[in-house]
């Protein structure tokens, strides 16, 4: 048992990205397209391992972010003309200012206050694209820019392959002195500005980390539809993100990328969950939340109440 | 403009402000008795509103019959919230992040139910204080504003007897104050709690009652809701009952007066940056000394 | 001559002033801890004797007075910055992470954002991140061997049994290097054998030249460490000397010892 956690610690993301990789070989063209959608989502997950599951802080804006990043990336190439690779770039960039920004309030600001900052945040993005129809064409939906690789094969090669990557150095990250330093600010925010860390500098980075990975994952996100309305970047899709990160085990890497592609592919599995699909996921977030974090604190309450002395 | 418009534009913002604050009162009741902050407030406060719709609008009860018996129904669901998952959560102690996220979820699932259920399009129910403008000495208003300033005046003085008359109310803020004590005096704290739930559940009921005149039902209507109420809370100070109605007054007043001289489409922008900006200068809110944490 | 005794000072507050809204908790309070020395803050509870840590580390602004560390300002510092500086604390309620290793917990010490690898080196794991990991590592282990903690390096925190978790802070505060350490209470809730074990560490943290301030209220421990004693009493200073001097002074007797003994 032990040494099967060891050898999953050490190469589940190898045996993920393989599996990844060999993919289309087995899959009808929606198949594919929907776990193109799963590695897509996944990537956004991993920033929220980084702002959620290692330095505590919540956010409701996820999706808000993620069409920041592909809106940016349609609107350089159609307007501005730019190469796919260059608005990329610029994408991310952008969408990390933006995230970074937004790390501002969460100076003051904690728990619930937060995320109520992340929600009007939400909104705030999902109105301007709405109303901005000189530039996101409003309603009708922003079409007509090219992909960030030429053929559809060779857009999900790139993002199993980034994807992996960007998995690497999340890992990384959380096990650093930043990890750490993310950590303490998760747990004791007090005593980790006592102790020398820089809870600001942690907040900012935690957040432009976040928003860099969520713009990538929009630039990717336009890459695979074509097509971009401001219906898909809803409060629910935040929810789903938040969903996919807390089944993931919140700080769990490997753990998060799974969970990202089974929440993606999970209704399309079940195909009579389509309609009611949120319900479910939520009923599951509640069931789980309830039972195994009431749980895990009986658990630890025991252990204290043994072990220690007050 | 004239003065009459003036106090036109205004009474409706008071009136759509009121139906801010009785959710607002509802999260404020609940922060204060647990400490949680409950993001489902609005969702509830949807449900509220179809579950009228099915009393009134398609069984056609009576219109007192009916409100009565979703105020019944609402605060039986927020009892019960209370008692199978938030008491449970918090009796033990679990990591405040997990439970906010579980308000979240539980918005999420209510939202959802409502969909499943009622379907997604925008539905109303026959305006029962009658659609023919008033004119009271050159202000115009519908009937429905007078009577929603009417009903929430005496919810709330009813609210204010009960917490600060009874008996119960008096348990209540006792837990509140501090729970330990509290069970000491032989208070349930358990049942004190899902009492909150359920008034808080019931009071938000009502506004999504009355709302109904000015905005159709929506499924998905109670996240913008939720935010503003939650700016109500937070402008008018976490924990305050007075300081909570201006809150919601000011935020109906300010989206209101913002839509009529500005324009209609980024009023929730608006009030989304009132609110980080009230965030940002006074965490506590302007009715509350800024108080540091124990260390 | 007055110089000579400005440049031994370590911490020096002037005038020190709190107010929680109508309650002023420390008043007015002048305090000069020396280069080398342990001092022991007493007083009885609730005379602001945590307050004036919480002002030192910069966790509560000053409301009047200022705060000298080494001969500069350090009030209206974050107090990131104050640590870096060198002032390390414990807190009297032990704020360690419960659900990170005894390592890990040490480690923390060491902070973020004073320099070392950036963002971009620990994404790519460069030399330079690595080097400093290890280095991190060999200091970490270093300071838990120096206070009896590296036995149960791996170890989950709230796993460790109450008293080796005051010693895990205090571990933790030594990790920054501090100049100077203060310490809350740090006996409390403490068996005998477990406090002479403290007093010992105390002694030979002292002895490796950092200066000690700290906030205790057994006597036998103040007697036995500090050469140097403030008396507290509703946020003001009432007395100050050595122990045997706060000892006889009937001031201090009535406010504290005399309730104190039974
Ligand atoms: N954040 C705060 N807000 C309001 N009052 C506070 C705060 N912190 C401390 N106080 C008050 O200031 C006074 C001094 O408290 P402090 O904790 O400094 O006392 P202490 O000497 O450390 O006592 P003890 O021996 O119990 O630890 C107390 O009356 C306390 O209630
Ligand atoms: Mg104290």
């Amino acid at each position: 048992m032990n040494n099967l956690r060891v050898f999953w610690n050490r190469y589940g993301l190898l045996i993920v990205a393989v599996l990844l990789l060999l993919v289309p070989q087995f899959t009808t063209q929606y198949e594919f397209y929907v776990v193109q959608r799963g590695v897509q989502n996944a990537m956004l997950v991993l920033g929220l391992v980084i702002l959620i599951g290692y330095t505590g802080l919540m956010t409701l804006g996820s999706a808000a972010l993620l069409a920041t990043g592909a809106y940016t990336y349609g609107i350089l190439l159609l307007r501005l003309g730019w190469p796919p690779l260059l608005g990329t770039i610029g994408a991310v960039l952008v969408t990390t200012l933006v995230g970074t920004l937004l790390g501002f309030p969460a100076f003051r600001l904690s728990g619930p206050f937060l995320v109520v900052t992340t929600v009007g945040f939400g909104e705030i993005v999902r109105i301007l694209i709405l109303n901005w129809e000189p530039l996101t064409r409003g309603p009708y939906g922003l079409s007509g820019f090219r992909a960030v690789m030429p053929t559809t094969r060779g857009v999900y090669y790139v993002m199993v392959v980034v994807l992996a990557l960007l998995a690497v150095v999340t890992e990384r990250i959380g096990r650093s002195r930043l990890g750490l330093a993310m950590k303490a600010v998760k747990e004791d925010e007090v005593a980790a500005e006592v102790m020398g860390v820089n809870v600001r500098r942690v907040k900012l980075i935690s957040n432009a980390l976040t928003a860099a990975l969520a713009g990538l994952s929009g630039v990717f996100l336009a890459s695979l539809t074509g097509y971009l309305n401001p219906d898909s970047f809803t409060a629910n899709e935040s929810t789903t993100y938040l969903l996919m990160v807390v089944m993931g085990g919140m700080s769990n890497v490997v753990g998060s990328v799974i969970s990202s592609l089974f929440v993606t592919v999970l209704p399309e599995v079940l195909r009579f969950l389509a309609e009611s699909r949120l319900l479910v996921y939520s009923l599951i977030l509640l069931v789980y939340l309830r039972i195994y974090h009431v749980r895990s604190s009986k658990a630890r309450a025991k252990s204290a109440g043994s072990r220690g002395r007050s | 403009m004239s003065v009459g418009l003036w106090i036109q534009i205004i009474l409706n913002g008071v009136a759509m402000g009121v139906l801010y604050s009785l959710p607002a009162l509802g999260i404020s009741l609940i922060w204060n008795a647990t400490g949680l902050f409950n993001f489902a407030q609005g969702d509830l406060l949807t449900l509220g509103g179809y579950v009228m719709l099915t009393l009134f609008g398609m069984m056609k009860l009576p219109y007192i019959v009916s409100f009565v018996l979703t105020l019944a129904v609402m605060g039986l669901v927020g009892y019960f919230i209370s008692r199978i998952y938030f008491y449970p959560m918090l009796e033990h102690r679990v990591h405040p992040q997990i439970i906010l996220i579980g308000t979240v979820a539980a918005s999420v699932f209510i939202r959802n139910l409502i969909l499943v259920i009622w379907g997604t399009m925008p539905t109303t129910f026959k305006n029962p204080f009658g659609t023919k403008v008033m004119n009271l000495g050159g202000i115009f208003l519908m009937p429905h504003v007078i009577w929603i300033l009417g009903i929430a005046a005496g919810l709330l003085i009813l609210l204010q007897y009960i917490l600060r008359g009874t008996m119960v109310g008096t348990a209540m803020r006792a837990v509140a104050q501090n729970q330990t004590a509290a069970w000491l005096m032989g208070i349930r704290n358990d049942r004190m709690i899902a009492l909150t739930f359920c008034m808080s559940t019931a009071i938000a009921a009502v506004s999504g009652i009355l709302i109904t005149p000015i905005i159709p039902l929506t499924p998905d209507m109670g996240g913008l809701i939720s935010v503003k109420a939650m700016a109500a809370v937070l402008i008018g100070g976490l924990g305050s009952f007075s300081g909570t109605l201006i809150g919601g007054i000011a935020v109906g007043v300010a989206e209101t007066v913002f839509a009529t001289l500005v324009t209609p489409t980024y009023k929730d922008v608006f009030i989304f940056l009132v609110l980080v900006a009230f965030l940002l200068a006074r965490p506590g809110g302007i009715f509350r000394a800024h108080v540091s944490e124990k260390v | 001559m007055e110089m000579e005794k400005n440049s031994g000072v370590v911490l020096r507050t002037e005038g020190l002033t709190k107010r929680f809204g109508g309650l002023v908790a420390v008043n007015n309070l002048d305090l000069e801890v020396y280069e080398g020395q342990i001092c022991a803050l007493i007083g009885p509870n609730g005379s602001g004797k945590t307050t004036v840590l919480n002002l030192i580390t910069g966790i509560y602004p000053v409301d009047d007075g200022r705060i000298e560390f080494c001969g500069e300002q350090i009030n209206g510092l974050p107090s990131h910055a104050i640590c870096w500086r060198g002032i390390a604390r414990t807190f009297q309620n032990i704020r360690i992470l419960g659900s990170q290793t005894v390592f890990d917990n040490a480690l923390l010490g060491k902070g973020y954002g004073n320099g070392g690898a950036g963002v971009f080196q620990i994404m790519f794991d460069t030399a330079k991140h690595r080097r400093e990991r290890a280095a991190f590592a060999e200091e970490v282990d270093e300071v838990l061997k120096f206070v009896g903690l590296d036995d149960v390096r791996s170890e989950l925190a709230r796993n460790l049994p109450y008293g080796r978790q005051r010693i895990l802070e205090i571990a933790r505060a030594l990790v920054t290097r501090p100049k100077l350490l203060l310490l809350d209470e740090p006996a409390a809730g403490l068996n005998s054998a477990e406090i002479y074990t403290l007093m010992e560490l105390i002694k030979k943290i002292n002895a490796t030249g950092i200066s000690v301030f700290v906030i205790e209220h057994r006597m036998e421990l103040v007697g036995e460490l500090a050469d140097w004693v403030f008396v507290l009493n509703y946020g003001s200073k009432i007395a100050e000397g050595t122990f045997e001097e706060i000892k006889e002074n009937p001031a201090v007797i009535e406010a504290y010892l005399g309730k104190g003994r039974d």
